[in-house]
């Protein structure tokens, strides 16, 4: 799940999602629960913790 | 519509290839995304020495923002290495302006453009990459071209498109974040600042590159995941806790704050593909050790740029024949690279207390040399000598014909 008030666009965690699981257009990150597989490499990338493996749909 | 070259992502990569097949002749569509190309900024703005020399690149005069004499390396107790040459080595840039300028520019020369054209597939004809397919303003947008080049960044949609690089591994990038502040209490205005230190930014470095008297970029780059922390954390404990720090921060207030991403784990095994070719970031053409990444797209999309229009004058734009580029870029900047990798891999695994001895002994001159792969001399003193750990590293370093 993606807190956009912290997210600030910058690709991270889409760059080294296996599953290619998330897509970041100039105006917001969206994640496709479907794919991801909560291996947690986003959470890693992110600078500002923006993204947590709290799903959506809980 | 039909182009010789369609260049996805118009940051300074995607631009100087844009140029350069312009000059060359090519008929070029520049893509991008956004609507507002170069913003947010995602870059601490500094074009300096270590990678292509300032000469090859074309510097708009209204995007230099300070001109940088040197630098300022603060090993983690602080031990200052110091490089400073007479006339300015580099600059720190408004990437704001520049990207938006180099846009302007390859324009003028006679380039198309769509910005908000986001590329979501490739298209194929008889095995070859021959166009692309975008979204754009709710519409679908079809291009044709004999070669597209991706130079769209760190998540790059070709690179993934193509197979070329599906995904980064985590080791391969840096987080960072940073401030634009105003108030930073700047000793020396045209010297770049850097700390570095297992608890300061692990696997990275924070920097302070003055803008003006008074105005600083101070930001921070960490290996992704690495620390107990995440980049910010570490930036804000700098800023308000480290001793040095909080002293030239204390009165300084964020005027902006930018977060951005990396790709320091070294350039793709392949960059081109029948009808393709990546520059910049998408590439991997980023110095593994200092992130830099600006002056190697430009340099490497001018040949990109060259190599593709020549390709299709001769009516062969396979991989084969695109692969002039690769050895063209590779000769130039391959062994930096795979050096520096080399290097950072050694020095992720050096603790402090050794760092502060080769803070002792190495030159400013010694880290400009060593972060470009060459060969150094290095004199050691007699306590230097008794110091098993720093001998260690350094035989590490003789191993990777870093010393002599």
């Amino acid at each position: 799940m993606v807190n956009e008030e912290l997210c600030g666009l910058c690709s991270g965690c889409a760059s080294v999602c296996p599953r290619g699981a998330i897509t970041v257009s100039e105006r917001r990150l969206i994640v496709d629960e479907g794919l991801c597989n909560d291996c947690g490499l986003c959470v890693k990338a992110c600078p500002v913790g923006a993204i947590t493996m709290e799903r959506r749909g809980e | 519509m039909k182009y010789d070259l369609v260049v996805v992502g118009a940051g300074p990569g995607g631009t100087s290839t844009a140029i350069s097949a312009l000059k060359a002749g090519g008929k070029v569509l520049i893509m991008d995304r956004k609507t507002n190309v170069g913003i947010p900024v995602q870059c601490g703005e500094a074009v300096g020495k270590t990678g292509p020399g300032l000469a090859e690149i074309d510097i708009p005069e209204r995007c230099i923002l300070n001109p940088i004499r040197g630098f300022k390396i603060f090993s983690p107790n602080m031990t200052p290495v110091v490089y400073a040459r007479r006339e300015a080595d580099g600059y720190i840039i408004d990437r704001r302006v520049f990207d938006k300028e180099l846009l302007a520019r390859a324009c003028e020369l006679g380039a198309d453009v769509m910005v908000g054209a986001n590329v979501t597939e490739l298209i194929y004809r008889n095995g070859r990459v021959s166009g692309v397919v975008a979204r754009r303003f709710g519409e679908k947008v079809e291009v044709e071209a004999e070669v597209v080049v991706g130079a769209d960044g760190v998540n790059s949609t070709v690179a993934r498109l193509s197979g070329l690089r599906k995904f980064l591994k985590i080791r391969d990038l840096d987080a960072s974040a940073q401030f634009e502040m105003v108030g930073v209490k700047i000793e020396e205005v045209d010297l770049m600042e850097f700390y570095l230190g297992n608890r300061i930014a692990p696997r990275g470095y924070i920097w302070v590159f003055p803008k003006s008297e008074n105005r600083a970029n101070v930001g921070i780059g960490i290996g992704a995941g690495m620390g107990e922390k995440t980049a910010f954390e570490y930036l804000m404990d700098f800023v308000k806790k480290h001793p040095r720090g909080k002293e030239i921060c204390k009165d300084a207030k964020p005027i902006e704050f930018r977060v951005g991403a990396i790709p320091l784990g070294g350039p793709n095994p392949k960059n081109v593909a029948d009808g393709l070719m990546l520059v910049g970031d998408a590439a991997g053409q980023v110095h593994p050790i200092t992130g830099g990444g600006i002056g190697y797209a430009m340099v490497c999309g001018s040949i990109a740029g060259r190599v593709a229009v020549e390709c299709i004058e001769k009516g062969d734009t396979s991989e084969k024949a695109l692969s002039r580029y690769e050895a063209l870029w590779r000769e130039r900047y391959g062994r930096e690279f795979s050096q520096m990798l080399a290097l950072r891999e050694v020095l992720e695994r050096t603790e402090d207390e050794v760092l502060d001895e080769l803070a002792k002994i190495l030159t400013g001159e010694n880290v400009v040399e060593l972060t470009a792969g060459k060969k150094i001399g290095i004199f050691l003193k007699t306590a230097a000598k008794r110091n098993v750990k720093l001998l260690k590293l350094l035989n590490e370093l003789r191993r990777l014909q870093l010393i002599q």
